[in-house]
């Protein structure tokens, strides 16, 4: 298990760097920021990379969409992952483009059996490119599609049994999309099958009171802390990141919150035993 | 309608369609939502995915953006998204076609300094991620027997270039990186212009990278055209050659050995070959 991770951001890049704060157990990264085979951000990775685990985190796979994999970046990513040997790569259920475009976003997919064999699909297609499972994370949803018949729990089992890929759980990310679309957060991931959950990530909303966005520039909220000491007795003892991308605050800032989720989750498993 | 009809109508929606979003139609195809309409649940979407790009282009183009101001950094990167929608690759891709689209449209056309400014940032840019490739050093050129220096040259390490100016954008970066430290600097407020080069234009910049960063610094004219050749692949006989056309009264091997030490120390030049 990996343990207790940030977010790697350019503002923290010194501090990582001089001082490798022994607080953080490895970091997560924007894979398309470090593509570049030159450049500060490659080399900064390299030196980050032998202090730290690394894990690579797309927003490039558009897995929603029935477009061809992008073999181009799917190249790029594999030449990064051989450098960098990362723990392993996550990216997003969710689809970013259409017709040869991009909206560097992640859209919402409806979730029904048209889909799933669609992006089952694609993601076996991906998989058997890299030649390894990957991670997928569940997105903040705002909506959902008049032709979704599936939970999006149901989905990701489905999807992870399928094509042995394995969940990356925002823990965030379920309550801001239970909150906008009128669900239950706890049965949310009571739903969820245990064995699939490879990662969590924690961060922060902004609640506007009809409905709430999912912002990354605030400290994670009590009822998302709530929600994950949940999420901990139900799937275990599991690798946790804290996601910070707006409002970036001193990593010492972070470094709190961190240490917040390792005691929720340590007395979680002590509940648990 | 199948899955790729529900997308195209949902991409419409949030890229192509300026304003808000049809609701009649989106509301057939999206579910009814707690205490949020169907229009502003696909607002959410159409302002991350602007504001996302937006934020982008003012980290990637941080003079241009400062020299604008909000509102019009908004008008100039939405028009230009409309014709040129992002495709797939790296962020820093965004503004690939800006300069092109700015030279074709009003009121950028018309605006000459602004036109440098994304020039110059477009190339930053696109240097500050290509490969980082060994410099060539002095020792490795005093290695070299002195029967084989007339038929040296060189290729260069790919991260820099060179642009001819009318305008002092050097001056004017250094104002604004001193503007943005002031308290209440905001972008747009800064009240001075950029200045204008009004005797000998236009002058050359060197855009290069070091250690990671980015710098553009003024060259002569005649070193522009020494490291042009270098780039070109022309051996020290022919730059001495070029010397000698430009430079007649001095004495030429010196000065073309004293540019080509600039060059190596400036980090501009990667490998040698002996061509003859
Ligand atoms: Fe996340």
């Amino acid at each position: 298990m990996l343990g207790f991770g940030l977010g790697l951001r350019s503002p923290h890049y010194d501090q990582v760097l001089n001082q490798q704060p022994t607080e953080v157990d490895w970091f997560e990264v924007i894979t398309e920021n470090f593509l570049a085979p030159g450049g500060r951000p490659r080399a900064i990775l390299r030196q980050v990379r032998e202090h730290y685990p690394i894990v690579l985190h797309g927003l490039s796979f558009n897995i929603g969409s029935d477009e061809a994999p992008d073999y181009a970046y799917l190249d790029k990513l594999r030449d990064l992952a051989r450098e960098i040997e990362p723990a392993w790569i996550s990216d997003h259920i969710c689809w970013t483009g259409l017709h040869g475009h991009t909206s560097h976003d992640l859209l919402p997919i409806s979730y029904n059996q048209e889909t799933l064999s669609l992006v089952a699909d694609k993601v076996s297609r991906i998989q058997d490119y890299l030649e390894q499972s990957v991670v997928l994370e569940n997105p903040s949803m705002y909506l959902q599609f008049q032709s979704a018949d599936m939970t999006e729990a149901d989905f990701i089992n489905a999807l992870t049994k399928q094509t042995g890929c394995r969940l990356l759980l925002d823990v965030n990310n379920v309550y801001v999309s239970s909150f906008n679309l009128g669900l239950d957060p706890y049965r949310e991931i009571n739903a969820i099958a245990p064995e699939s959950v490879q990662q969590f990530h924690l961060a922060g909303h902004t609640h506007n009171t009809t409905h709430i966005i999912d912002t990354h520039d605030h400290p994670v909220s009590d009822p998302v802390w709530a929600l994950y000491q949940h999420a901990c007795q139900r799937f275990g003892k599991t690798a946790t990141l804290l996601e910070r991308d707006d409002d970036i605050p001193e990593m010492t800032e972070l470094i709190k919150e961190l240490d917040h989720a390792r005691q929720l989750q340590a007395r979680a498993l002590q509940e648990l035993s | 309608m199948t899955w790729q009809e529900e997308q195209a109508a949902f991409w419409h929606w949030i890229v192509d369609t300026p304003g808000s979003a049809a609701p009649t139609e989106a509301e057939k195809l999206m579910a009814p939502h707690q205490q949020l309409s169907v229009n502003d649940a696909l607002g959410i979407y159409q302002n991350a995915y602007r504001g996302r790009l937006l934020q982008a282009a003012s980290e990637l183009y941080p003079v241009t953006y400062y020299t604008l101001g909000d509102a019009a950094h908004q008008q100039l990167w939405l028009g230009y998204l409309e014709k040129h929608p992002p495709k797939p690759g790296p962020m820093s891709q965004l503004g690939a076609y800006l300069l092109t689209y700015c030279r074709q449209h009003d009121p950028y056309r018309g605006l000459p300094a602004l036109l440098e400014l994304i020039a110059l940032e477009t190339r930053l840019v696109e240097l500050f991620e290509n490969p980082d490739l060994p410099h060539y050093s002095r020792e490795q050129l005093q290695n070299n027997p002195a029967e084989d220096w007339a038929k040296l040259s060189w290729t260069d390490t790919g991260d820099w270039t060179l642009m001819e100016v009318d305008f002092d954008l050097e001056t004017y970066w250094l104002k604004i990186q001193d503007y943005r430290k002031q308290p209440g600097a905001k972008p747009g407020g800064a009240d001075f212009p950029v200045p204008a080069f009004t005797d000998q234009h236009p002058r050359h910049l060197l855009i290069r990278r070091q250690n990671y960063k980015m710098h553009f610094q003024q060259v002569s004219p005649t070193f522009a055209g020494f490291i042009s050749l270098l780039k070109e692949g022309k051996n020290f006989a022919e730059l001495c050659e070029y010397l000698s056309q430009h430079d007649s009264e001095t004495d030429v091997p010196a000065k073309s050995l004293n540019y080509l030490l600039q060059a190596i120390d400036l980090e501009l030049l990667h490998q040698q070959t002996i061509r003859a």
